[in-house]
């Protein structure tokens, strides 16, 4: 085998070469993705639509309005009709089916809504910045490639680490060895968290569109498409016949009650009406198991299902009935998104985002601090570049709400104009990197309009929407009274984070040591 | 006879083409070992695709630092061409 | 249903709002100043049916219009005599087209708004990325002149 120095160097040098390949890209998905954790919160936050007090536990009675929404908005007949409960996700109710247009009810006023497209803007943008199919085409399978990149760097790091020990090299007190020492305690750090959601995401983005191999070689040859081989097993929907006479349908309070009754265990989040007003009715309530949150995430719910007319149990599909598989893939999907965990577990995961986005930039600053010592105008020009896009990216996402609350929301092609002013802020700032010669100027001027973005995004939020935070908290609006003072203490961190790099010295080192001065 | 010298000299560090030869070749043997695992396993379709998708990402680490570890650009081919072979084999056989 | 699952993973809306991957929203003229409208999978050509479409004013966004894809035949409306949009409605989504305008010409005009945005916002884009490149490139000659310079005079 090769000798111990030999391992060691090319350890090294694949863990630079494919750490600076995937940075870039991986550092927008780890940022975005750190965003996204927020993301319930910052769908009400962004939507007018959710602008009201919840009751508690989201109390809602839609019993007498039900079948009359349903006549009026086309939804009865043979397609089932989904019904998401309102929840911490979304306190609309929502009404769909196949192929229409979902219907969002206040459970609070019980009025229908005309809910405008318009109104996610902030969270899709963000969550499609994350998954990378803002790229068309290749977008999603590279971040997978990326994730992939990550998982080979974690171990590499880690073997790296292992045999660093044993070399003991001098300890100079150099920013190098600061550098590393930052990019060694973060790494360590993030280790477990790193190898779940690159694992996750790379399964996500790279292997759910390219299974191809895998279906063709399981069928020698004949199916290549995944999903046509899987679905019927993992995702297989009961198919009831309705009679052609209409029958009395017991209120939707009863039924839930009953289902609840008879499951005790399941929290409700769903329900599917089948033939709807008609002789064999049913209606099927699902929801995660409250002991078993990871195993019953949104690809295998387990579910019961009642007559509508008598509330007698139909199934009663229980946890231990699903797919093994189905259990595995929830478990997978679990531990990257978090979907029915609340802010405590969040903000957690956040944290360890942060610091996993710390630590790739002191990978960079590592191998930056290298090239600061050589000749050439590369380093100079790729450290610019690297803030251009690294720290660029918060005033170019900060002003992405900002916009939101600003523009008018009956601006047609609203989606256009923010995600082309979000790319067109980005490019300025790395037109400016290069423009404006000393880099401490170009990394506050980045922060501190940062911060001024988001105080005016909760300006703008609280006159346009008429929930500024101070009545937010009066009227216990808990989700938009927290998130207006998140982003005010955010922007309060970005203040202080531009003063902090006006003082210190390493910022001014890169200014010195590079090459663009004079004009 | 050039080549040949060039294939077998002993690297003293990796360059672009020892680099992309193992990023391509790592996630090349890693699909086709998932194809032959997924000819392998037993159960229905979920159980066969679903963890044969689950370890790819693994096994395209796992053969890039194999890969990694080859003193001279002969070995990686060697390697490549010695598992891409065995997978062959599973895949033509099952 | 399991079309359902793979439609989820498959709207998605990048550069273009209002448009959805896969889904093509017909509109064909027809004699006497009436539409047809339809909507096609692109891939396997299946028709939408039930699926609202409302025809909404360009001048003041009121709805002029609301019917519903029926299974069988397109759906025949009136062109009416403002600029107007096509709005096909699938779940929480929308593909939005500019309708046609009638033999004689709309009686309110708004010039077309098509891609405006993208236009504006591609072409500061590109502009800032121009402008990058070639002060990057005015920088780096600079350099070489003086390293040039620097190095001659030894």
């Amino acid at each position: 085998m090769l000798e111990k120095s030999l391992i060691f160097k090319y350890l090294y040098r694949s863990h630079t070469i494919i750490g600076l390949l995937v940075l870039f890209l991986f550092y927008m998905s780890t940022y975005f993705g750190t965003i996204t954790f927020f993301m319930p919160y910052l769908k009400v936050w962004e939507s007018p639509s959710r602008h009201f007090t919840p009751q508690h536990n989201h109390a809602f009675n839609i019993d007498a309005l039900l079948d009359e929404v349903l006549e009026k908005h086309h939804f009865k007949g043979d397609k089932p009709v989904e019904i998401t409960l309102p929840s911490f996700r979304d306190p609309l109710l929502k009404i769909s089916s196949e192929a229409q247009n979902s219907l969002y009810i206040n459970p609070v006023s019980n009025e229908v809504l005309k809910v405008a497209k318009e109104e996610n803007l902030i969270s899709t943008f963000f969550n499609e910045l994350h998954t990378g199919i803002v790229i068309p085409l290749v977008g999603m399978p590279l971040m997978g490639m990326m994730s992939v990149g990550i998982l080979f760097l974690t171990f590499g790091g880690f073997l790296l680490y292992l045999q660093k020990r044993s070399h003991r090299t001098s300890s100079k007190a150099s920013w190098r060895a600061t550098w590393l020492s930052w990019h060694k305690i973060t790494g360590l750090a993030i280790i477990p968290y790193a190898l779940v959601f690159a694992l996750t995401g790379a399964f996500l983005g790279l292997m759910l569109s390219s299974s191809q191999p895998f279906a063709w070689s399981m069928t020698h040859g004949t199916v290549s498409n995944m999903r046509t081989l899987v679905a019927p097993i993992l995702f297989a929907q009961p198919k009831y016949k309705g009679g052609e006479t209409t029958k009395q349908m017991l209120p939707f309070s009863t039924l839930q009650a009953l289902a609840q009754e008879h499951y005790p265990q399941l929290s409700i989040t769903n329900a599917t009406l089948y033939h709807y007003g008609k002789e064999g009715a049913k209606v099927r309530f699902r929801g995660y198991d409250k002991e078993n949150v990871a195993q019953s995430g949104r690809v295998n719910r387990p579910s019961i299902t009642l007559d509508a007319s008598s509330g007698a149990v139909v199934e009663h599909k229980t946890l231990d009935k699903t797919h093994g598989i189905s259990r595995t893939l929830s478990t997978f999907y679990f531990l990257h998104f978090v979907p029915d965990e609340t802010l405590g577990l969040r903000v957690v995961l956040a944290l360890f985002g942060a610091i996993l986005a710390i630590s790739l930039a002191s990978g960079y600053l590592l191998w930056a601090e290298k090239k600061l010592h050589q000749q050439g105008f590369l380093g100079d020009l790729t450290n610019r570049v690297s803030i251009a896009i690294l720290i660029g990216i918060i005033p170019s996402s900060a002003l992405v709400p900002f916009l939101h609350w600003f523009l008018s929301f009956e601006l047609f092609d609203k989606e256009i104009w923010i995600r082309g002013a979000f790319y067109a802020f980005w490019c300025f700032w790395l037109f400016y990197a290069v423009f404006e010669r000393s880099i401490v100027t170009i990394i506050c001027r980045m922060l501190k309009s940062a911060a001024w973005f988001l105080v005016f995004s909760v300006l703008f939020h609280g006159l346009k929407s008429g929930f500024f935070f101070w009545q937010s908290f009066h009227q216990k609006a808990w989700i938009l009274f927290y998130m207006d003072l998140a982003l005010i203490l955010s922007s309060m961190v970005l203040f202080y984070m531009a003063k902090w790099v006006e003082k210190k010295e390493l910022f001014y080192r890169y200014e010195r040591k590079g090459v663009f001065d004079g004009y | 006879m050039r080549l040949w010298t060039y294939l077998c000299a002993p690297k003293t560090i990796i360059g672009w083409v020892h680099g992309v030869v193992t990023l391509l070749g790592a996630y090349g043997l890693a699909y086709l070992s998932g194809m032959s695992l997924s000819l392998v396993f037993k159960g229905d379709a979920a159980m066969r695709l679903l963890p044969s998708m689950l370890l790819t990402p693994l096994l395209v680490c796992c053969f890039g630092f194999w890969l990694l570890f080859s003193k001279t650009l002969l070995d990686v081919i060697v390697k490549i061409a010695l598992l891409a072979f065995i997978n062959a084999c599973i895949i033509a056989f099952f | 249903m399991v079309i359902k699952f793979w439609f989820i993973f498959l709207l998605s809306t990048q550069l273009f709002a209002h448009k959805i991957e896969g889904l093509n929203l017909i509109i064909t003229p027809i004699e006497s100043d009436t539409i047809s409208i339809e909507g096609k999978m692109k891939g396997s050509g299946k028709k939408l049916e039930g699926n609202k479409i409302a025809l909404i004013s360009m001048i003041d966004k009121r709805i002029l219009e609301e019917a519903f894809l029926e299974g069988g035949k397109p759906l025949q409306l009136k062109i009416p005599q403002e600029s107007y949009w096509v709005y096909l409605y699938v779940g929480d989504q929308d593909v939005v087209e500019e309708g046609p305008a009638p033999k004689e010409g709309f009686k309110k005009i708004v010039t077309s708004q098509k891609e405006r945005a993208f236009r504006t916002m591609g072409t500061l884009c590109l502009g800032f990325i121009t402008l990058f490149l070639t002060i990057s490139g005015y920088r780096i000659y600079g350099y070489k002149r003086r390293k040039k310079a620097v190095s001659l005079r030894f």
